[in-house]
């Protein structure tokens, strides 16, 4: 959707999440409202959390397959709303790949087994209450007596009735039954009369009940008027927040989207929010991402300047690094697309320093081994570039023409890729020697480059730091 | 081709597409006696209603009756064809 307004991710999966919420909602209580206890089976909020779970499943899975960007407002509404249309049919411009809509029938059929499950726990819910009333009632003369009127009371007059419309026995009827059963066999007399002041009145039985003082106040709230229908939501609702303040607390994340969604941007004071594990894995997430939108890749690239501009301290150097390596590390891949390396390498060159270079070249050093001929072609276009930027005189005017002569081909030959590495690696190890890497958290093995094999068996980098041989 | 069912099955559908309930309330709403609510859910297929409870006439007020989410617009052009 090339006219919809691109938004950050977490903003798309929070709009589907809360659309889908509401969609969700109305979904089950169309279809399941109807039970006066719904909310109050763990069923039904099973079924609620599947359908609000749903559409950001289908919009992840559009996404991944390239069907929509997961950066588009309008795909993320269209998929909030409509996604049991884009699952039967199919919308315009958004369509299940493959057979994959197919998933929707087994869905479904969970959905039937759910409401099956609600059915059933109303029906014992009812029998219960019923049950309840029955030991109260058939328990205490007095009760039953008080049934025994208000069932009159409420019985039609057989005259009055209209014909075929009736189910209720007339008074005089329910008396000629009442006197066939002892006076001791309450439980019976019970029985019967709950069934004629049920037939009399189906729909405010309970209201009667409790205004006759024959359920409690407590019984009739928890029974009639979704007491613990409200006391689940009410608890659900309060975990639920309890969770997403904790989560707040506990991972910065939430509170670094509130901070996108206040002021608009996090300042660099606010590094220490950006600079927390869920938001370095959601932009580790965006990097690598393959099909990320141009904005959506600028959105990335400066949260990575804002990470490189705090490398002057330890925690800037470790954040960093947990942020870069393994977006360095895709571009070993050997399908990973050029564009991607591109990008990785562009951004590389566009923040570089001595201080990133310790975090970056080793594992570029790493990739040059890549199947690729033609990224290991602009993985050492890049090390030529930081190479030129950050370290000029490291390498003779000779040696640098010679480096830039090397062109990698298709068949180039392990051995001879070997030599490359190891000119490469010694010029590192060089370089490197002359820096001030005094972060001591920095765990030193990521910092140095990792002896690479060679086809010969033997370490490939050299700890020499006498400047390499023209190769 | 739509199936044949009697006045009463179709009272009950018109009665449980607006909410589903006990047996008493449908009996009251759709005006039928325990029998033939009895008659009439014995006629409606599983796959338009769901009947938790037994189906005899001392019993079935206390069944709860639900027509199925999916079953609910062939139902509801059941219930048309009967107006």
């Amino acid at each position: 959707m090339p006219s919809s307004p691109d938004i950050p991710a977490y903003y798309s999966y929070l709009i589907v999440a809360l659309v889908g919420g509401v969609v969700a909602r109305s979904t089950v209580n169309s279809g399941l409202a109807d039970y006066p206890d719904g909310w109050s089976f763990f069923a039904t909020w099973q079924l609620f959390l599947a359908y609000t779970a749903l559409p950001v499943l289908l919009f992840w899975f559009l996404d991944y397959t390239s069907v929509i960007q997961d950066t588009s407002l309008f795909a993320a509404l269209l998929v909030a709303a409509g996604y049991q249309s884009i699952f039967t049919s199919g919308i315009q411009s958004i369509s299940m790949p493959g057979q994959s809509a197919s998933l929707w029938k087994p869905f479904q059929a969970w959905v039937a087994r759910i409401n099956d499950r609600i059915a059933t726990k109303q029906k014992a819910a009812l029998d219960e209450f019923v049950r309840t009333l029955e030991i109260r009632v058939s328990s205490d003369p007095e009760l039953l007596n008080k049934l025994q009127q208000v069932t009159t009371e409420h019985l039609p007059e057989a005259g009055t009735r209209p014909p075929g419309a009736a189910l209720s026995e007339p008074a005089d009827e329910l008396q000629v039954a009442l006197a066939a059963i002892p006076p001791e066999a309450r439980l019976q007399r019970f029985r019967l009369l709950w069934r004629a002041f049920r037939t009399a009145e189906p729909i405010n039985y309970g209201y009667i009940l409790y205004r006759e003082r024959l359920i409690s106040p407590l019984l009739y709230w928890w029974q009639f008027r979704h007491g613990l229908a409200d006391i689940i939501t009410f608890g659900l609702l309060s975990l639920g927040s309890a969770i997403v303040l904790f989560s707040c607390f506990e991972s910065s994340f939430p509170s670094y989207v509130v901070s996108r969604i206040v002021y608009g941007s996090v300042s660099t004071s606010n590094w220490t929010q950006a600079s927390a594990g869920s938001v370095i894995r959601y932009y580790q997430w965006r990097l690598r991402k393959l099909n990320a939108s141009d904005k959506d890749n600028f959105r990335s690239h400066e949260y990575v300047k804002l990470m490189a501009s705090h490398t002057n301290s330890c925690d800037g150097r470790q954040a960093f690094q947990q942020l870069m390596a393994p977006v360095i590390a895709d571009l070993c891949f050997k399908d990973e697309p050029s564009k991607k390396v591109d990008d990785v390498a562009r951004l590389l060159v566009s923040i570089h320093s001595p201080t990133i270079d310790t975090i970056a070249i080793p594992r570029l050093l790493q990739c040059l081994w890549t199947d690729d001929a033609d990224n290991r072609l602009r993985i050492h276009q890049t090390l030529i570039a930081l190479q030129q930027a950050d370290y000029p005189s490291s390498l003779s005017e000779a040696e640098q023409k010679q480096f830039a002569g090397w062109i990698p081909g298709k068949d180039e030959k392990s051995g001879d890729m070997a030599v490359w590495v190891k000119h490469w690696s010694s010029w590192w190890n060089s370089a490197q020697a002359s820096q001030n890497t005094t972060c001591s958290a920095a765990p030193s093995n990521e910092t140095q480059p990792r002896a690479l094999s060679s086809e010969l068996g033997l370490p490939i980098v050299s700890r020499s730091p006498a400047p390499p041989a023209a190769p | 081709m739509q199936q044949k069912f009697s006045d009463e099955a179709l009272r009950v559908l018109d009665v449980l597409g607006e909410k589903a309930s006990d047996g008493y309330a449908v009996m009251s709403k759709a005006g039928l006696k325990p029998d033939e609510l009895v008659r009439a859910l014995k006629e409606l297929p599983t796959y338009l209603v769901m009947v938790k409870g037994e189906l005899i006439p001392d019993r079935v007020g206390d069944a709860y009756l639900v027509l199925l989410p999916n079953a609910r617009d062939y139902a509801n052009s059941l219930v048309r064809s009967l107006a």
